[in-house]
C-alpha cells in the first residue's frame, strides 16, 4: 500500500496507483475534514488526484515534483489558510 | 529498479502469459468473440503500460502493431488463420525476450531493432492486405500521421484558459519562438485503458506551462465515480509539434495540438489579464459580438445544472459576495495574500453551488495572477461574473431576487463602491469575458450525472476483470511480495528452530548439572509449546512459498502446439492436477526437465499421423500430464501414447556407447534397461534434430530432478507409450539428517539416503581384494570407513562388544556401508550450502547450525565414495 490511511490524514508515498482509488474514496467519504500528506509522493494516478480535488481534501504537504505541485497547490492552500469558511463546502 | 518499471515487467509478463493462452484457445475456437476481446484488451494494456517508458521504442512499435491487428481481427475486418497466429506467437516471443532484457538492464538496447522492425512490417502487411487490397502506401500513412501543422490557430485555441494566454504572451515576449499549445481532454473512461493522464502530461517534452480545469461538477457522495476522468489539460511546450504528437500518439483523438500563433503577443498586452481581447487570427465563438441579453442565455446554459436556489440562499450568497469585494481591497500587504486566497476559496465554493463550474479554473488563475502581480483585479472580475451568474440562476429559477440586506460594515462601503465603479467602467470587457467562460461547456458534451450505483458497479466489474485483481470487498486479496522477503522470513524461522532446539540441552543441563529436576521439567514443557508454535510458523511460511505446479505447465500448450506443427504431428495435450502445490524453488526447477521430457515425447514418442493410423491408433497422439500429491511428495506423471521405448534398441545403444558391459547387459530386465536412457551421454536419436537428441536430454532431466532431491522413473511398453514418473519433495527448506560421530566429531547424513543402521561384529568383516565387505541381509555390502574417506588418520572405534557401527546408505541403487564411531539421533535442520572458499568441497552437502550452537557438517555421501 502506497497510501497509508490514518485516522485524520492519508499519507502518500512513492508511486500511488489507481488500485488504491477505491479505498481512498471510501476513506475520504468517511471523513468530514480529510487531509492528505503528499510530501513523499513521487506520482499519483489521475483518479487519485480527482478524488482529492472533488472532495477538497486539504493537502498538508506538497510533493516535491513541481508539476504535481501545480495540481495540488489549490488543495494545499485550503490547508494553509484556516480562514476558509468551511461551512460553504457542503 | 524503478517501481514503475518493476510493475510494468510484472504486469507485462502476466499479460504475455494470458495472451499466449488466449491465442491457443482462439485457435480451437476462432468464433468466440470474448476470447478475441480479451486478447485485444491484454495487448492494449501492455501497450498502454509501455507508453510510460518512451525509451522502449522497439517494444512499443511491436505491441502497437499487434494491437492494431488484433483490433482489426476483433472488428471482423480480417479472419483468424493459423498463419496469423504464427506471426502473433512470434511477436509474443519477441516481446517476452524484450521484457527479459528490460528486466536485466532496465532498458532496451538495439539488439531487437531489426527483428521488431521485421515483425512490425509483417503485422502491418497482414493488416493492410486484409483491410485494403490496394494497399495503403507508406507515404499516405506518413501524410495522415503528420496532419495539418501550418494551419492557422484552430477554434479551440480561443477557449484556452486566460492564464495560458498570458503565459504564452510572456514567453513570446521573452523571445521564445516555437511554442506549441496542446489541449488534452482525456476520455471519461480512459482509466480503463490503463491510461494515466497526469503522468502523460507530466512527461510532456518541453512542458512550460499548464492549466487544468474540470469538465463538469464533481458528483457528490455515492454518485462520485473514481474511475471517470473529469479533467481537461491545456499546456504550452517548447518542444516540436512532431515531438508532442509522438508523445500523445496513443491519445491522439483526445488531444488537439497547434503551434502558438505569433500575433498573440501583439494582441495581448493592451487587454486586462482576465479579458484577453481575441487575437485577430483566433476566431472566437460567434457569440462574442452578441449583446448582453444573449450572454445571460449562455450563462443559463452553462449553469444548467443548478437546481433552484432558495430565496434565503440567494440572499446569503449576495451577502457573501459583498463581503468578498471588501476583503479584496482591505488589509495591508502582509495580510492581503491570505485574504485573497480566502476570497478565491469562497468564490470557488460559491461557483460550485450555483453550477458555474467553468469558473473553477478562472478562479485559480485569478488567484495565481493576483498573488503574482499583487493586483486582485482578476479576482474582482470573477466575483462580478459570479454575481451576474447568481442573478441569472435566480431569474431562471423564477425566484424573485429579494433586496439584499446591506450587512456590509459602513466603513467598507466606499471601498466597495470604488471597486465596483472601476469594474463596471469596463462593462464591455466583462460582457466579452462572459461567453468565453461559458464556451467550453457548450462545446463539450454535457455528461449526465452518473445514473447511480449501477453504472459505477459495472465499471468496477469491468476494471476487475481487466486486471483480474480481486479488490477489497470480494474474494481473496492478493499481496505481491518480493521473494527475498519470504526467504528472509524463512531464514528467521530456521534460526528460531535452531534456538528452540537449544532448550532440551538446557533442560538436560539443569537436570544433570544443577540438579534442578523441576526446572528441567518446566523447561521441557515450555519447549513443547514453542516447538508447536515454531512448527506451525514454519508450516505457514512454507505455505506462502507454495505455488501450484500449473504455473510451469502454462507454457506447455504453446510448446506442444509449436513443436507438433513443426514436426507435422497431431498431438493433444491433457493436463490435470495443475492446482497441486509445492515449494516455489522446486516448481521452478521443474520447468527445464519437463520441457526436455515433453520434447522427447513429441520427437521420439508420438509418431506421425500416418504411422499411427497404420498401427491402428488415432491419428492424434495424446500427451497426458498428471500432477498429484502423495503424502509429503508431489508426483508428476507424463504419459504419451506413442511408440514406447524398445529395450533392445536401448541395450544396443548403451553397449555401443560403452555405458555398460556385456555381463551387466545380460542381467538387466527390460524395465531396468530402459532406465539407461538416464545415463550420462545417452541419446538414441539417429540424427541430431533441432528439438532433442543432443545426447543431453534425459541425463539432464535426471540431474535436474535429483538436484531438488526428487526421483524419476520410467515405464514403457513398445507400441503403447511411455510413462515418466517424477516424485518431488513438497519443500526443501527442512532436511532430516542423521547425526553420526566419528573421530570425536559430529557429521550429518541426509536421511533419504540412509537405509538402516546396524552393528557389525569386527569378525564378520571380510576383505575381498582391498575392499572390506560384510554380508547384510543376504547381500554383500562394501564397507568404507568415514575416517578414511575424510582423510582422518584414526581407526574407527569399536563398542564394548567389539562391533562397528555401520550406516547403510543407498547410492545410485546400490547399498554401501559407512563405518562410523557411533550413531546419534535424527535431526531436522535447515541445510545451508557451503559458501566462499568452502564451496569447492564436494564431500559436503552443506552445513547446519545446531541448538547448542555447534556447526554440523552434512556429508555428501555420493561424492565421498
Amino acid at each position: 500500500m502506497t497510501i497509508k490511511l490514518g485516522k485524520k490524514a492519508a499519507r502518500f508515498t512513492g508511486v500511488c496507483t489507481i488500485e488504491e482509488a477505491e479505498s481512498l474514496l471510501d476513506w475520504v467519504q468517511a471523513h468530514s475534514q480529510p487531509r492528505a500528506d503528499l510530501g513523499d509522493c513521487e506520482h499519483l494516478h489521475t483518479a487519485l488526484l480527482q478524488i482529492l480535488m472533488a472532495h477538497r481534501v486539504s493537502v498538508t504537504r506538497l510533493p516535491p515534483d513541481p508539476w504535481l505541485q501545480h495540481w495540488l497547490r489549490p488543495l494545499h492552500e485550503l490547508d494553509a489558510d484556516s480562514t476558509t469558511p468551511s461551512e460553504l463546502d457542503a | 529498479m524503478n517501481i514503475l518499471l518493476e510493475q510494468f515487467l510484472i504486469e507485462g509478463r502476466e499479460c504475455l502469459e494470458a495472451m499466449s493462452a488466449r491465442l491457443l484457445e482462439i485457435e480451437r475456437d476462432p468464433a468466440n468473440p470474448e476470447l478475441l476481446d480479451d486478447l485485444f484488451r491484454r495487448m492494449h494494456t501492455l501497450k498502454g503500460n509501455s507508453g510510460l517508458f518512451p525509451d522502449l521504442k522497439d517494444f512499443i512499435a511491436v505491441v502497437h502493431a499487434g494491437e492494431d491487428m488484433l483490433d482489426a481481427l476483433r472488428a471482423g475486418v480480417m479472419p483468424f488463420s493459423a498463419g496469423l497466429a504464427d506471426v502473433m506467437f512470434e511477436a509474443l516471443d519477441l516481446i517476452s525476450r524484450m521484457l527479459d532484457q528490460i528486466g536485466e538492464v532496465e532498458t532496451l538496447g538495439d539488439d531487437f531493432h531489426a527483428e521488431s522492425g521485421r515483425l512490425v512490417v509483417a503485422l502491418r502487411e497482414l493488416l493492410a492486405r486484409a483491410t485494403n487490397p490496394a494497399e495503403t502506401s507508406a507515404e499516405d500513412l506518413a501524410a495522415a500521421m503528420a496532419g495539418p501543422s501550418a494551419a492557422p490557430a484552430p477554434d479551440w485555441f480561443g477557449t484556452l484558459p486566460s492564464s495560458l494566454h498570458t503565459r504564452l504572451a510572456e514567453l513570446q515576449q521573452a523571445g521564445a519562438s516555437a511554442i506549441c499549445v496542446a489541449d488534452y481532454t482525456p476520455e471519461p473512461n480512459c482509466f480503463f485503458k490503463g491510461e494515466d493522464p497526469l503522468l502523460l502530461v507530466r512527461q510532456t517534452p518541453g512542458l512550460v506551462a499548464l492549466a487544468t480545469t474540470t469538465l463538469g461538477p464533481w458528483p457528490a457522495g455515492m454518485d462520485f465515480d473514481p474511475y471517470r476522468s473529469n479533467l481537461r489539460f491545456t499546456l504550452l511546450s517548447n518542444a516540436d509539434e512532431s515531438e508532442l504528437k509522438e508523445h500523445f500518439r496513443y491519445v491522439d483523438d483526445q488531444v488537439q495540438l497547434c503551434a502558438a500563433p505569433q500575433d498573440v503577443v501583439a494582441a495581448q498586452p493592451g487587454a486586462g489579464p482576465a479579458t484577453p481581447a481575441p487575437a485577430p487570427a483566433v476566431p472566437l465563438p460567434a457569440t462574442q459580438a452578441d449583446t448582453a441579453g444573449t450572454d445571460t442565455d449562455h450563462l443559463l446554459r452553462s449553469y444548467a445544472r443548478v437546481e433552484g436556489l432558495s430565496e434565503e440562499e440567494h440572499a446569503f450568497f449576495e451577502q457573501i459576495l459583498e463581503v468578498q469585494y471588501g476583503l479584496l481591497v482591505a488589509g495591508d500587504s502582509a495580510t492581503r495574500q491570505g485574504r485573497w486566497r480566502s476570497v478565491a476559496a469562497v468564490a470557488e465554493s460559491l461557483a460550485r453551488r450555483i453550477g458555474a463550474v467553468t469558473e473553477s479554473g478562472a478562479i485559480t488563475r485569478a488567484l495565481e495572477s493576483a498573488l503574482l502581480n499583487g493586483d486582485a483585479g482578476e479576482l474582482g472580475e470573477v466575483l462580478q461574473r459570479l454575481e451576474l451568474g447568481l442573478t441569472a440562476v435566480v431569474a431562471r429559477g423564477s425566484i424573485e431576487p429579494i433586496p439584499v440586506p446591506d450587512a456590509t460594515p459602513p466603513a467598507m462601503q466606499p471601498a466597495i463602491a470604488a471597486r465596483r465603479a472601476t469594474e463596471s467602467a469596463d462593462a464591455a470587457a466583462t460582457a466579452l469575458a462572459l461567453p468565453k467562460a461559458a464556451a467550453p461547456v457548450r462545446t463539450l458534451p454535457v455528461d449526465e450525472p452518473a445514473p447511480a450505483g449501477a453504472v459505477r458497479d459495472s465499471l468496477r466489474d469491468a476494471l476487475r476483470n481487466e486486471d483480474e485483481t480481486p479488490t477489497a470487498e470480494s474474494g481473496p486479496r492478493i499481496l505481491r511480495v518480493r521473494q527475498e522477503k519470504i526467504d528472509r522470513l524463512m531464514d528467521l524461522v530456521g534460526e528460531m528452530v535452531v534456538a528452540k532446539n537449544a532448550l532440551p540441552y538446557l533442560a538436560a543441563r539443569a537436570d544433570e548439572i544443577s540438579g534442578a529436576r523441576e526446572l528441567a521439567r518446566d523447561l521441557k514443557a515450555n519447549y513443547q509449546v514453542i516447538n508447536r508454535i515454531s512448527e506451525e510458523l514454519q508450516d505457514s511460511i512454507m505455505q506462502v512459498r507454495m505455488l501450484p505446479v500449473g504455473s510451469v505447465f502454462q507454457r506447455f500448450p504453446r510448446l506442444v502446439r509449436d513443436v507438433s506443427r513443426k514436426l507435422g504431428k497431431q498431438v493433444h495435450l491433457e493436463i490435470t492436477g495443475e492446482e497441486t502445490e509445492a515449494d516455489k524453488n522446486i516448481i521452478e526447477s521443474l520447468a527445464d526437465p519437463l520441457i526436455h521430457i515433453l520434447r522427447n515425447s513429441l520427437d521420439h514418442g508420438i509418431e506421425s499421423p500416418e504411422r499411427r493410423q497404420a498401427a491402428g491408433k488415432p491419428a492424434q497422439g495424446t500427451i497426458r500430464i498428471h500432477a498429484y500429491q502423495e503424502s509429503d511428495r508431489v508426483m508428476i506423471e507424463i504419459h504419451d501414447d506413442g511408440n514406447g521405448i524398445d529395450p533392445a534398441v536401448i541395450r544396443a545403444k548403451a553397449y555401443e556407447r560403452g555405458l555398460v558391459d556385456e555381463t551387466r547387459l545380460g542381467q538387466m530386465s527390460d524395465q531396468e534397461a530402459i532406465q539407461l536412457v538416464f545415463a550420462a551421454g545417452f541419446s538414441t536419436a539417429e540424427t541430431i534434430s533441432e528439438l532433442s537428441g543432443r545426447g543431453v536430454g534425459m541425463d539432464v532431466v535426471r540431474r535436474g530432478i535429483e538436484r531438488v532431491h526428487g526421483t524419476i522413473g520410467l515405464e514403457s511398453v513398445v507400441g503403447r507409450g511411455t510413462t515418466l514418473r517424477i516424485a518431488l519433495p513438497l519443500s526443501m527448506a527442512v532436511t532430516a539428517v542423521m547425526r553420526v560421530r566419528s573421530a570425536e566429531q559430529a557429521f550429518g547424513v541426509p536421511m533419504d539416503l540412509v537405509v538402516e543402521t546396524v552393528r557389525v561384529s569386527r569378525y564378520s568383516i571380510h576383505t575381498i581384494k582391498t575392499q572390506r565387505t560384510a554380508v547384510l541381509r543376504g547381500r554383500i555390502v562394501p564397507l568404507f570407513t568415514l575416517n578414511e574417506l575424510l582423510g582422518i588418520p584414526v581407526a574407527q572405534q569399536l563398542n564394548d562388544e567389539e562391533e562397528l557401527a555401520v550406516l547403510v546408505a543407498r547410492i545410485g541403487g546400490e547399498h554401501v556401508g559407512i563405518v562410523v564411531d557411533d550413531f546419534d539421533e535424527t535431526l531436522e535442520i535447515i541445510l545451508k550450502p557451503l559458501e566462499g572458499v568452502l564451496s569447492g568441497l564436494a564431500g559436503y552437502a552443506g552445513t547446519a547450525l545446531l541448538g547448542n550452537g555447534t556447526v554440523l557438517m552434512v556429508l555428501n555421501v555420493k561424492e565421498l565414495i
